[in-house]
């Protein structure tokens, strides 16, 4: 997976002074309002969680034999199974598809996993429109950008901006509501749905003794992208099976309460192969493409194997606070947020993405939140030790570092080295004491102070007075 | 590389992730399926329930419906039904209406009436042609499978007279429902639907409508109406 986030910390310094990005942002916590009230309102929505992570953990430790069945039912169904180890494959699958079946002009349903192969480049390489459908992410293709967000890709733009991108690439002018804007988009895409030769969609959940792909949605973009055209193709990570139906229930319950604060978003879709030879719409032929990309690597390493199970809700995301002041193009990856810092390494390597775990001050709010209990900040440190001690990675921390690391461990461990490198400044530390406090350290220890003062030392240890009082 | 070779290797790759021999065959599933016996049995159950709080579920379906921007209806008889129709017809200048093959529908007497006051009422034909005329449609008029509850959402399921686009295409959706086809939730559907598909399979494409379409993409404002119906109507038949 192709990542920007090795420029992660310019990125986020540039965002958390974009003032126009931070008003943008500001309307994330109406998200996790509405969630919680959604989630009072369950009689037992704890334990709806308890349960959607016992069924995950269940699943994800039996994937082999899910995926076996899910293959066996779609197939039997009429429908077509591929298997991709890596984005590439992926993206040759569905050109080769595309290529079989002369298909000029491509309608897509909002997908994180066709961003994360960058699909939407390979079909316009390969010379065929690939239209995005869902609003937030048609707004981001036609200003040329990336989604910022899992749930509202074009939340980082005001309504002024869209305004002027309607003008400069639809050429309509002068729209000032969201209501007015949304009237031209779907006028717009109406037309692309009728003339698409293929819908390309991800998939939610994939339901493994029905051979069923279920698909979650409020604009309408998801039917009319697996009911219009000929083909339809479903990406799906191999994570995202449920064992049955009634297992299914467990996560449409909480899913949309968790995402957005609805008891049920607009529109579920469960389509079970194409349609049947006696109807007079759907798509004709269905093809599931089942993706790995590294998520056995996340499977094989029991600590990270619960990332997962994320349900792609979205939910981290607003009540980070990191993320509520950076937004999700400052990680550089498809994936943001405390889930996108976890999954991102996996993905695109640690020394690509190091500072990603490091940015998150620890709070816990994200796995408070998260629908399936992932334990995020846990992961969090395993990654920051991983990296500060060199493993799974080419990189590592630059050697003064390592360095300093190990003479502080050394200091700690022997008292008489302790006295002298802690004891013994605290008599001399005065003259470059500021109000009680180092407003700059020196000897190189000045990254420290650029953004906080650090407590001046002791005069006395907590030991000599602890000796003294018995 | 053949297609298998990709299957062989994930397979692969996730018995050796898990631990496991790379060739056990896949272990059984955590719960033994319910045998038919059983199912049938659990179904009564469910629909023994419904019929009691029969009354109950209306009222919490009408109260959901509304709550998520339904305008709903109660019909009191298929003449009410059908005057009700016909205003949302004027009100919208319906002049091509897209319908279900449906008892419900015959059970108005929808077709004979509208085309009587100048509406045409189309169900589906053969080929592709029928999602252009779906497409050129005012209004789409469908019946439903079921209905939930808890969440007011309409459960429909495509086949043969129960064409997808109907519910769709046009912008406006009207939707009638049986008192006796409201259950109380998802507990209660996923059952019923599994003792109901022929041969215990399901239908090409099951969808869940809970509400018009909706976005709030622009600056989180909620805007009712994208690219499905923008105007949802569900008319309890009674």
């Amino acid at each position: 997976m192709h990542v920007n986030s090795e420029s992660f910390i310019q990125d986020s310094t540039a965002a958390v002074r974009n003032k126009t990005l931070q008003t943008r942002l500001r309307v994330l916590t109406g998200f996790t309002v509405k969630r919680n009230l959604m989630f009072a309102e369950l009689p037992d929505g704890e334990a709806l969680r308890d349960r959607a992570r016992q069924i995950k953990e269940h699943t994800i430790g039996n994937l082999d034999a899910y995926l076996c069945q899910l293959e066996e039912n779609v197939v039997r169904l009429g429908g077509t199974v591929h298997w991709a180890r890596t984005g590439k494959e992926a993206r040759a699958i569905v050109l080769e598809l595309a290529r079989k079946n002369n298909v000029k002009r491509v309608v897509k349903a909002k997908s994180m996993v066709t961003e994360e192969i960058e699909l939407n480049e390979a079909l316009e390489q390969a010379g065929i429109e690939a239209v995005e459908t869902d609003l937030g992410e048609y707004i981001v293709q036609l200003a040329n950008e990336k989604p910022s967000h899992i749930l509202a890709p074009a939340v980082h733009k005001s309504k002024g901006d869209i305004s002027d991108l309607f003008a400069d690439k639809l050429g309509v002018a002068n729209l000032k509501e969201a209501e007015e804007m949304t009237v031209v988009a779907r006028r717009r895409l109406r037309e692309k749905f009728l003339t698409a030769d293929m819908g390309i969609t991800g998939a939610n959940f994939g339901v493994a003794d029905s051979g069923t792909i279920v698909l979650v949605e409020n604009e309408g973009n998801i039917r009319l992208s697996t009911t219009v055209p000929r083909i339809h193709v479903a990406l799906m990570g191999i994570e995202k099976l449920v064992p049955s139906l009634d297992d299914l229930a467990v996560f449409l319950k909480i899913l949309a309460r968790s995402a957005s604060g609805q008891k049920m978003s607009s529109y579920v879709s469960f389509i079970t192969g194409g349609r049947r030879a006696d109807e007079c719409d759907g798509a004709e032929e269905f093809h599931l493409i089942i993706l790995d990309n590294g998520r056995t690597r996340l499977l094989a390493d029991e600590e990270m194997r619960e990332s997962l199970y994320c349900l792609r809700c979205g939910a981290c995301l607003n009540v980070c606070p990191v993320y509520q002041k950076i937004g999700g193009h400052a990680y550089g990856s498809v994936y943001s947020g405390p889930i996108g810092s976890i999954i991102t390494p996996a993905f695109a390597g640690l020394e690509k993405s190091k500072d990603l775990p490091f940015a998150s001050t620890l709070c816990g709010a994200c796995r408070e939140i998260c629908p399936v209990r992932i334990d995020i900040p846990r992961i969090l440190l395993k990654l920051r030790s991983d990296w500060s001690e060199g493993k799974r990675t080419d990189g590592g921390p630059p050697l003064i570092e390592k360095l300093a690391i190990r003479l502080w461990a050394f200091a700690m461990r022997h008292p008489s080295v302790y006295q002298l490198v802690f004891r013994v400044p605290a008599f001399l530390q005065g003259p470059l004491l500021e109000d009680g406090k180092f407003k700059h350290l020196p000897l190189g220890l000045g990254g420290w102070t650029t953004s906080r003062d650090f407590p001046a030392l002791a005069r006395r240890s907590f030991r000599s007075m602890w000796r003294d009082q018995r | 590389m053949s297609i298998n070779s990709a299957r062989d290797a994930i397979l692969r790759d996730v018995r050796r992730a898990l631990g496991r021999d790379e060739r056990t065959a896949p272990p059984l599933s955590e719960v033994p399926a319910s045998t038919s016996a059983q199912l049938e049995q659990l179904v009564s159950q469910i629909r023994d329930n419904c019929e009691r709080q029969r009354d109950q579920l209306i009222e919490r379906f009408e109260s959901e419906s509304i709550r998520v921007g339904v305008r709903f209806y109660r019909a009191a008889s298929a003449e009410a039904a059908f005057q009700h129709i016909e205003a949302v017809c004027k009100a919208r200048e319906a002049k091509r209406i897209v319908g279900w093959q449906a008892q419900v529908i015959a059970d108005v007497g929808l077709r004979e009436r509208l085309q009587e006051r100048g509406v045409e009422f189309l169900s589906e034909t053969n080929g592709r042609e029928f999602i252009r005329t779906a497409e050129a449609a005012d209004i789409g008029i469908s019946g439903v499978d079921y209905a939930l509850a808890d969440t007011g959402t309409l459960v429909l399921l495509a086949c043969k007279g129960q064409a997808r686009s109907i519910s769709l295409l046009p912008p406006v959706h009207i939707a009638l429902v049986r008192p006796r086809q409201i259950l109380s939730g998802l507990s209660d559907l996923f059952p019923i639907l599994r003792a109901d598909a022929k041969s215990s399979d399901l239908s090409s494409a099951i969808t869940f409508v809970t509400g018009p379409s909706r976005t709030a993409d622009i600056e989180l404002t909620l805007v009712v109406g994208v690219h499905g119906p923008q105007q949802l109507h569900v008319l309890l038949l009674e």
